[in-house]
């Protein structure tokens, strides 16, 4: 085995941040050391921090071919960098390292260190790629398209949403009110009434749901035992209070937001799915995007790759979309020969039934373009 | 384009058309008694039928008519006229009447041919008032009807849900449309 530690520079000054990061490697990523920038395999970037792109700059000019990982809450315009959107998850910073080490050529073929989350075949046929490209001096941009497969998928499990589901299926089977504890606001579902009451706004939950139910607990330090599930009995069923919100639309939002534009697995981006029916988008969280994807997976099964690159729109908010849907119980998985073939005429998808048997498109499509547009904008 | 340019709203008495063209009508909707004469040729020239109407003007000219259909039975005759040339059905249903899946048939069976032509969405309102049969129940009843449509929630009272509805219908018609401006490849000048 090779022992040859990834060389990990912290750009910037001593922040409470990169203080974080320095401990991250320390302790959570033994397979690296910190050093300074002019001696490391790659760089970490906390592009929020005071004053950084000097320092940035002056980096990038000195060691031109040095790999970055770029920190920041917004997607920088550099695609040259590899970023990881913050809140930072421990698990992509450690993905994004390793991938980094395989790529470094400092993992030998025989090194069968385990990558620290779940390797899933995909992401194991990315990996021997990529060391097959670094034999051909494959760029920067390589390692990029790796990383975001290798981050494409979350395990609902570990977050908020497979509580949920857990939860509201207890309840409503006992039909007993129940209360979730995960050091965070107790959530109380009520399943008679369908509805759930949590002492916070969406703003509050969405930030809450960047994190995996672990990842909380280890930050706060909160609650040793873990999250549970436990009857609430003091209530009698009929007094709810005020501001509370329908189960469906509760898990619609926390799946969406704990997705954080991945896809949950189970459903991989290249297997055709459909939609059972539309979600009820006039009760539920979603940018206006989400019609058009309801409309393109309820009409005829693609995947999840195909439907990005249909309507043209991030990753993330189909992604989200799909993970929200399935949270629901409204994504069914398609047999391969049941999708729509991407290769055939709108004429040929019409004869096997794939379109509308009178898509306006080019008749009042147009027509129809500025009925949407008085809808969306008056 | 004069021929695509019509909304039919229809429905059990009850279930909101009045108040869903309203709410997306810019001018002042009327409730008509009286009928423009392409439409009363087959009637005695005294009879008049009551129907919803309202307009919606688009950007750089060109409008939406938005019809009601009348609520009773004898007035049948009325919607076939009323359907020619629209871009669909907007089938509002009252989850509090009598036999909302009774509704839904009746509505659906009458319109089928137009809907096959055009298009259809499905808003079921007053849920607020009795939240069954579930969305999830019309879908599976719409399905032994052979129909496929969106069905969403709709308090006709809310613009932004009647407006969300018909652009359900717009999507479910062409999910490639766009909202941005430069994406309207087929304007209509
Ligand atoms: N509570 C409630 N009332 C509604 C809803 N939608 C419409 N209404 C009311 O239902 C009544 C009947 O609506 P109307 O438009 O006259 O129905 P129409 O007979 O189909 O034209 C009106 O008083 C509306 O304000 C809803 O979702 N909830
Ligand atoms: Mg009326």
């Amino acid at each position: 085995m090779n022992k040859e530690p990834l060389k990990i520079a912290i750009l910037g000054p001593k922040t409470r941040f990169n203080d974080l990061l320095h401990q991250f490697v320390k302790r959570d990523y033994p397979l690296g050391t910190v050093v300074d920038p002019e001696q490391a395999d790659v760089c970490i970037v906390d592009l929020d921090g005071f004053d950084i792109e000097g320092l940035l700059l002056s980096q990038r000019q000195r060691m031109p071919d040095q790999p970055m990982i770029v920190l920041s809450l917004h997607q920088p315009d550099d695609d040259t960098c590899l970023w990881l959107k913050k809140p930072l998850q421990s698990r992509q910073l450690a993905e994004a390292l390793e991938t980094i080490r395989n790529s470094n050529g400092i993992v030998k073929e025989t090194d069968n260190v385990k990558i620290v989350t779940a390797t899933n075949q995909e992401t194991r046929l990315n990996q021997a790629a990529q060391k097959l490209a670094v034999k051909h001096k494959a760029n920067f941009k390589a390692v990029n398209t790796v990383i975001a497969s290798a981050t494409k998928y979350y395990e609902p499990v570990e977050y908020l949403q497979g509580l949920l589901i857990k939860a509201y299926r207890q309840a409503v089977t006992t039909g007993i009110t129940l209360r979730i504890d995960t050091g965070w606001e107790p959530i109380f579902i009520y399943p008679h009434k369908r509805l759930v009451w949590v002492d916070a706004d969406d703003q509050q939950l969405q930030a809450f749901c960047h994190l995996s139910i672990r990842k909380f607990t280890h930050l706060t330090g909160e609650l040793a035992s873990g999250p549970s599930i436990t009857p609430e009995l003091n209530t009698d069923g009929d007094s709810i209070p005020d501001g509370s919100q329908s189960m469906e639309a509760f898990l619609w939002k926390v799946s969406w937001w704990n997705s954080s534009g991945r896809l949950p697995r189970g459903v991989k981006s290249g297997n055709p799915i459909r939609l059972r029916r539309w979600p009820n988008l006039t009760r539920l969280w979603c940018p206006t995007s989400a019609l058009r994807i309801a409309a393109l997976l309820y009409h005829a099964a693609r995947t999840p790759k195909e439907v990005v690159k249909h309507l043209g729109l991030p990753e993330s908010d189909v992604y989200s979309f799909i993970s929200a849907s399935r949270a629901i119980g409204l994504i069914e998985r398609v047999d391969e020969k049941e999708a729509a073939p991407t290769d055939l005429t709108e004429g040929e998808e019409q004869s096997l039934g794939l379109r509308p048997k009178h898509t306006p498109v080019g008749s009042h499509g147009g027509f129809l373009g500025k009925i949407l547009r008085s809808l969306v904008g008056g | 384009m004069a021929l695509y340019n019509k909304l039919i709203f229809t429905g059990p008495v009850g279930a909101g058309k009045t108040t869903a063209i309203a709410s997306l009508s810019d001018e002042p909707p009327v409730r008509t008694d009286a009928l423009a004469s392409d439409m009363t040729q087959n009637l005695k020239p005294a009879t008049t039928v009551a129907m919803d109407y309202g307009v919606m003007t688009l950007e750089g000219g060109g409008k939406l008519h938005l019809y009601g259909t009348p609520g009773q039975e004898r007035f049948n005759f009325m919607w076939e006229i009323l359907s020619q040339g629209g871009i669909g059905v907007i089938l509002l249903i009252d989850n509090n009447g009598n036999d909302p899946f009774h509704d839904l048939r009746f509505f659906l069976n009458r319109f089928r041919s137009f809907i096959d032509e055009s298009g259809l969405a499905i808003g079921i309102t007053r849920m607020d008032l009795k939240a069954d049969p579930t969305l999830e129940a019309y879908h599976k009843e719409i399905d032994k009807l052979g129909f496929r449509a969106p069905i969403l929630e709709v308090d006709a009272r809310r613009r932004s849900d009647v407006s969300l509805l018909v652009q359900s219908l717009l999507f479910h018609l062409d999910p490639g449309l766009e909202v941005e401006e430069e994406d309207v490849r087929f304007a209509v000048s």
